[in-house]
């Protein structure tokens, strides 16, 4: 049950049909992993929070530094903090009906399984290729749903990745080896870019809650210099080694370069 | 014409963002053209054992993978995208 304060808090919300009172209520229960509280992860963490998503866990094991806040304004006030800490204590103040937890690291082999297993949707808003693609491969292989997004300059991409869907792997087999795509800290980063495709991203988390339909082997490339959105069908791989069901062991892939699995 | 679409790491190449062109024949022949027109094209989308599985190409919103391959058939109208994997966030 919802208390008064809560049905004040979420009115605008709760009058609408895809949502009301019994999705005000999913939300209140679910939980959401957001991994990187960079430009992707501070846009979609505002938004999961506002919508009172009960339980927001924060992977980030950088600093807040200058050159972020051009794009994530999350961290307002708090250079030198912790991203996933700043990120935490903003939500502390938005929202007091959701826990938060902030884990001031990185993911890796090791630790990736049991930090998503938790929770019931994960965001990848890292902003290098092994990181996707273990993320990636550590959802399909715990069946943790994930949304993927990714940005550059003026475009971006985002898909969601639900047990049985096609995977990023099935998108993009390999990454590319490094120095062959440039990224952000190369080529640049429109703030607002990162500020649509992580709130689409949380648009996706908060639509998967509600069991509306999402983006499901379907990849949403934008490019908002000429505002063309292209909605790509994405067909299982059938010799994909990761959603296939191939792969059983995040150890036996090296997670460098192009993360490839032979 | 079809229109071609290119992403930044082929803009080096290229100088510009799109294109028309007066092509007839299949995806692998227009790139082939492309990379007659931009040679330094040819290192941007190959590496020693083939096109590079990190860069995509879509006709008409379709992955040709789904379609024809390197085979499809272009014709008027058509739409070509390459899009590279990017991981920025």
């Amino acid at each position: 049950m919802l208390t008064e304060e809560q049905i004040r808090r979420y009115a605008r919300q709760l009058i609408m049909p895809e949502i009301g009172g019994s999705g005000q209520s999913k939300l209140l229960d679910s939980s959401v992993l957001v991994i990187g509280a960079g430009g992707l992860g501070s846009a979609a963490i505002q938004y999961l929070a506002g919508a009172g998503v009960g339980r927001i866990g924060i992977v980030d094991g950088d600093e807040v530094d200058i050159t972020n806040l051009q794009r994530q304004t999350i961290h307002a006030g708090n250079l030198g903090m912790n991203k996933a800490e700043s990120a935490a204590s903003f939500v502390r103040k938005l929202n007091e009906d959701v826990e938060v937890k902030a884990y001031p690291t990185k993911v890796d082999v090791e630790n990736v399984r049991e930090v998503i297993a938790g929770y019931d949707v994960v965001l990848d808003c890292t902003d290098n290729f092994p990181s996707r693609y273990l993320i990636n491969d550590a959802c399909v292989l715990e069946s943790v749903p994930l949304v993927h997004s990714a940005v550059l300059r003026f475009i971006g991409e985002i898909m969601t990745i639900v047990p049985g869907s096609s995977c990023y792997r099935c998108v993009f087999p390999e990454a590319p080896p490094p120095g062959s795509v440039p990224s952000c800290q190369e080529a640049g980063i429109a703030g607002v870019t990162t500020g649509i495709f992580g709130v689409l991203q949380a648009t996706e988390a908060i639509k998967l809650i509600l069991r509306l339909e999402v983006l499901e082997n379907r990849m949403l490339y934008a490019d908002l210099l000429t505002m063309e959105f292209d909605v790509i069908d994405v067909r299982k791989d059938e010799n994909c080694p990761v959603c296939s069901g191939r792969l059983k062991d995040l150890r036996e892939v090296s997670y460098v370069e192009t993360c490839r699995i032979e | 014409m079809v229109r071609v679409v290119y992403p930044l790491i082929m803009t080096t190449a290229t100088r510009k963002k799109e294109e028309e062109i007066e092509f007839e024949g299949d995806l692998s022949s227009l790139i082939d053209l492309l990379c007659e027109r931009y040679p330094q094209l040819k290192k941007v989308l190959y590496n020693k054992d083939g096109f590079n599985r990190f860069i995509n190409i879509y006709v008409n919103n379709e992955d040709v993978r789904n379609l024809d391959g390197f085979e499809t058939r272009l014709k008027v109208g058509d739409t070509v995208k390459f899009i590279p994997a990017i991981a920025g966030g």
